[in-house]
Order: structure tokens, then sequence, then C-alpha cells
């Protein structure tokens, strides 16, 4: 009986100390940040990144940015849960309150974070979120732990994030949890060569749908960070209620069994030019993920589905793409076009800066990330070979992260 | 001005994105149309009711998702970032994400709980291990990831656990490695019932300011009785603490 009493007691009394919490900061460094970046140039060296863009902002952004307050004791509680899953220790949080360089003890303290295995952990589990699978193999369900955990994996060796698309071994590593290591290991597919997370069959298997469109749909939101339609014309054509926007010619794209050319709702053309370029390269992997020598995957016909062909995805003549101009055969090809796609390694930074900063998704919910703030990580990862790690080692260390 | 232009498109574009998705063929059976039914990845696409219903007279139903959880009206979100102001500055500042299901376990255990013990009224392990949908844990099954947003349900599931698991943590502080600085641990209380800094700075991360201490003091004060109010104390401390990573 004492139980909700207490408990809303405990409610009650939590509202004054959130705001005591949240509003409180040391006192020795009160009007030690600036907060607002300032105009460094772009500045990456020594690992603290400044945003040289300064964005248009309204009065009351400047001023709401300029009176964060520097906290590295609330950075290095925030930075801790966000790596490795644990409060600081109060070891931790006196070495950073007591030093005379608050800076440098907080940056150790990152590196030290960065370097333990539990943050390793903590990126398969980041990356289980954000590619939405996770869980290991049963019967002839496959493991949907092996890609995440390349994820984890290319970030913690520090390898170019673009090997998660390009890898042609070891694309589906393990991980021993009670050593706390990565093990090798290559999917097996099945396919004529793998090709990264393009060839996991729990990529494969999770993302299994109708002719092959969920895992492109999957390719795109989470590695370019948008919805279709991805690519635009610059000359929209007037079509049925509405405006054809891709840049493939409009009857490029099947008419039956289902007529990908309709205009009598939407535009289905806007979207399916790209998708239906893509999917049949996908189309193979059957409802376990793994390869068949025939296309696996079934169009969705009344009464019942039939097994999806080729003429279903496209017009004869046309040849499989990852976009308008940038054909590709097969699922290595692909890996080849996505590593160079510009867009994908901004997605990749946008969703390292949503979690370092707490936002929510860059796709399901619009948390994107204006180019002005992303530009100087940006400049980060290209300059550094791609190197996730050492970007998300900038953003945890830049004024903004450090500012409350 | 451009921020105008640009505003002006989002709501083009999301009143586009609104009529794409809401196109619901009218011969789609109820249960698609509706969606009554859990579609389970693990099983064949074809148990879901509808599924392959596309034909001369319909447009095959997209789902507004890649996972299996309801899609956010467009609208909603624009009203969201709208109100967190403009995404220069909203993008540069901190949000509230709430401490994931397996930080909340490690969170506890650091501090002493047995996340093993069970009771009546439940312990906080118990509660914890009862509250994965609650607390917003993923649902991989279903192609959604662990939420970063508060519940109300979740909320209260987190102020619930750390009441249960205070009086663990006040027995147990002094041995936790969590609180230790050179082998020696700090009592949560000091012999005249107050917090003791040090304590305090362990349970919430971060060092405790006078503020900390006055309202920790005042929870043990105001109670019925000092052990109740020390409980009150410790939960209190943890659940403003914690509602943010």
């Amino acid at each position: 009986m004492r139980f909700y009493p207490m408990l809303a007691t405990v409610l009650a009394a939590a509202i004054p100390l959130l705001a005591a919490c949240t509003k409180s900061a040391p006192s020795d460094l009160n009007g030690n940040g600036s907060g607002n970046g300032g105009s460094g140039g772009g500045d990456t060296s020594g690992g603290t990144v400044v945003v040289d863009d300064a964005p248009v902002l309204d009065k009351t952004g400047i001023s709401l940015l300029d009176s964060r307050p520097k906290d590295y004791n609330e950075a290095l509680r925030t930075a801790s849960l966000k790596l490795v899953r644990a409060l600081p220790t109060l070891q931790q949080i006196k070495s950073v309150a007591g030093a005379k360089d608050q800076k440098a003890a907080y940056e150790t303290e990152i590196d030290a974070m960065l370097a333990d295995t539990r943050f390793n952990e903590r990126m398969i589990k980041w990356w289980k979120d954000v590619m939405r699978m996770g869980g290991g193999a049963n019967g002839k369900a496959p493991s949907r732990d092996t890609a995440p955990t390349f994820a984890a994996r290319i970030m913690a060796e520090g390898r170019p994030f673009t090997d998660l698309f390009t890898a042609s071994k070891n694309n589906c590593p393990t991980y021993d949890t009670m050593a706390h290591a990565f093990v090798d290991g290559d999917c097996q597919s099945g396919a004529p060569a793998e090709s990264g997370v393009l060839t996991d069959p729990g990529v494969m298997y999770q993302f299994y749908g109708s002719m092959a469109f969920r895992r492109v749909r999957w390719v795109q939101e989470i590695f370019v960070c948008t919805k279709f339609p991805a690519e635009y014309s610059g000359t929209p054509i007037h079509k049925g209620s509405a405006d054809y926007t891709s840049p493939w010619p409009f009857e490029s794209v099947a008419t039956a069994p289902i007529d990908f050319q309709d205009t009598k709702s939407v535009i289905c053309a806007n979207c399916h030019t790209t998708i239906n370029h893509m999917a049949p390269l996908f189309g193979n992997f059957d409802a376990n993920g793994a390869y068949q020598n025939k296309i696996a995957v079934m169009t969705p016909t009344a009464p019942d589905a039939t097994p999806t062909e080729m003429s279903h995805w496209l017009k004869p003549g046309e040849t499989t793409s990852w976009r308008m101009k940038t054909p590709v055969s097969d699922l290595p090809s692909l890996g080849l076009a996505i590593a160079k796609d510009h867009d994908v390694g901004e997605c990749a930074v946008s969703r390292l800066w949503n979690f370092t900063m707490s936002k929510e998704d860059i796709v399901s919910d619009l948390a994107t990330v204006p180019a002005a703030v992303l530009k100087p990580y940006l400049a980060e990862f290209d300059g550094n070979g791609q190197n996730l790690k050492k970007t998300l080692r900038a953003m945890l260390t830049s004024d903004d992260f450090t500012h409350y | 001005m451009k921020r105008t232009i640009l505003s002006s498109l989002a709501v083009v574009a999301l009143l586009g994105t609104v009529s794409c998705v809401a196109q619901a063929p009218s011969d789609l059976s109820p249960d698609t149309i509706h969606k009554t039914f859990q579609e389970d990845p693990t099983k064949d696409p074809v148990q879901t009711p509808g599924a392959y219903a596309g034909g001369e007279t319909n447009t095959f139903s997209h789902v507004a998702d890649l996972g299996n959880g309801i899609a956010r009206d467009p609208f909603d979100i624009l009203a969201q970032r709208q109100e967190e102001g403009p995404p220069e500055v909203r993008t540069r500042l901190h949000s509230c994400q709430k401490i994931q299901y397996g930080t909340l376990r490690n969170i506890l255990i650091g501090f002493g709980v047995d996340m093993e013990k069970t009771s009546t009224p439940p312990s906080a392990g118990e509660l914890w291990k009862g509250a994965a949908g609650a607390l917003g844990a993923a649902n991989y099954d279903a192609r959604v990831g662990e939420t970063i947003l508060w519940s109300s349900a979740g909320a209260a599931k987190l102020f619930d656990i750390f009441v249960q698991a205070a009086p663990e943590i006040i027995a147990a502080l002094p041995n936790v490695d969590q609180c230790k600085v050179d082998g020696t641990g700090p009592a949560m209380f000091d012999d005249k019932n107050q917090c003791n800094p040090d304590a305090v700075t362990c349970l919430i991360g971060r060092p405790a300011t006078p503020e900390h201490l006055a309202i920790c003091n005042s929870m043990v004060k105001a109670s019925s009785d000092v052990e109740t109010g020390k409980k009150i104390a410790v939960a209190t401390m943890l659940s403003a603490a914690h509602s943010c990573e």
C-alpha cells in the first residue's frame, strides 16, 4: 500500500528537481563558453570542429545558442550513457570536475570510452536500431545481427564506412559477448559474390516483400536518409493529374501485371523508375534470405501472387541501375555505386549527429540536419578516410555537444 | 525570406506526402485498410490480408513506414518542428532522449541492485524485465528500433523502478565500484540523515550542487518517517536526473 503514495511523492518531488538538474551549472564555468561556434573557418585541428558558415539565425536563436553554458561534466554524463551505456563513475566525474584543464580531462575520458569494448557493443545496438533489425538465427531464418555487427565493426576498426557496401569477405561477422570481440564470418548467402550488407541474408530475410521493393526501400531510407522519390528531373512533365518528376524515361517501367505508368491517382513512376531499376538486383534472395538461381520474390497480383519476372519491373532493354546514368550489373557494382554516392556519406554523418544530440529518426521523424550544421563534420568525415568513429569523436568534443 | 520559402515547400511536400500515402483502394479488404492484423516478417507475406491486392482498378496500398509501427502524421511533425524553432538552432541543442532499456539495467546494476530479486510488490528487477514495451525497447521482428522519446507510461514505469530500487541502492552504495574513489565508497546519508554530496554526485552522474543537496535533504525531512524519506529522496534524485540521457 505504501508503493503508490510513495510514487506520487517521488513524481511531485521530481519536477522541481528536474528543473534544478537541467538549469544548474557549475558556478566556476559561468561565462566560459561563447557557445555559438564562432567563425573558425571549418577548423578541425585538434579534433575540434567549428561551424564555419554562420547560419542565418533570428535574434532568439542567436541568443539561445549564446546563452548555453559550457559544462564538461554534463557532457561526460551524456557521452557515457551514449557510448558505454552506463553512468560515469564517481572517479570519472571528479577527475573532470577537479581538473585544471577540464577540456583535456573530458577528452581523455572520451577517448577511453571510445576504446572501451562496451562502445563496440553499444554501436552494435545503435546499428540494430538504425537498420531496424536484430535477432539470432532460428531454423531457416538467418541471423539478423550480422549486418549491425558488421557496421559496428567497421566503426570500431576505423575502416572506411563504404566497406559496409563493398566488402567481399568477412561481411557477416559475429560478436563474442564473453570475449568482447568481433569474430570473422562470411555471409555465405549463395550470391555469386559477396558485397557487404547488400548480400547479408539477415537483411534479405528481414526486408523480404513483394518484388524486392522493401529491400530497395531499406537501402534508400537507411543509407540515403530520404524516402522515395530519390531522383528529380529539372524539367517535370505533366502527366494525368500531377507532374512526372523523375529523370528516367517515363516508359522505362513495366505496365503489366502492375501498371507502374499509371497516373490516375498518383504518379507511380516518380518513385518506381528508380526503385524498379534496382529491385531486380535483390530479386533472387528468397524469403529466408538465401540467394537462388532464379527470381525468388512474388508479384502482388490478384487474387493470387505470381512469381516475379524481369518484365514485371522494367520494359525490355532496360538495365539495372543505382541511379539514372549509374548502371550497375550486379550487387558488387551496386555496392561500389552506393559507396561513391556523396548522399550516402552525408546520411551516415547526419545519423551520427542525431545520435550524438539525441534527435529522432531522420526519415520517420524528419529530423533532418541543416547543411550549415553538418558541413564541418562532413569535411572531417571525408578528410579522415570516412572513419565514423573519428567523426563521432569530433562531434562529442564540439562546442555544441559540450554546451547545455 | 529563405526560411519562408523553405517552410512553404515543406508544407507543400507534406501535403503531397499525405495525398500519396492516404490513397487506399476501396476494394482492399477492411483488414488491410484498417490494419487489424499484426504483420509478422517471420511468416510468409501471403498471411497478410490483401497483401497482393493489386489490380486494374486499384493502387497497391503502400505502407507509410519501413516498419510496422504507425507512421507519424506529417502535420504533427511539422507542428513539432515549428515549435522547436529554426533548424539551424534546434539541431545544435541537445534533445531529451529517454534512457535506453539496456542502459537502465546497467545503471541499476552499477548501483548494486539485484536484477534477479523477486518480491511483492515486484522488485526493481522484476519491474524492469516486465516493462520492455512500456520503456520503448526495440521490436526488431516488426522492423522497429528502440524509441528515442518517453511515453507517459514509460516515464511512470521508470519512476516505479527507481522507487523499488531505492532501498537496495541505499544499502549497497558504499560498496559499489561505481561510487568508489580510491577504493572507498560514500554512504548515501550521514549520521544526521543528511544526503552525502559524493553519493548524490554518483547517483545523478554529475557534480551535486547545493540545490541538489537541499532538495535531497528536504525529501528526507518532509516525509512521515526518516527511512521512508530516504527512499523517496533517492528515488526522486534518480528520477529527475535520469529523465534524459
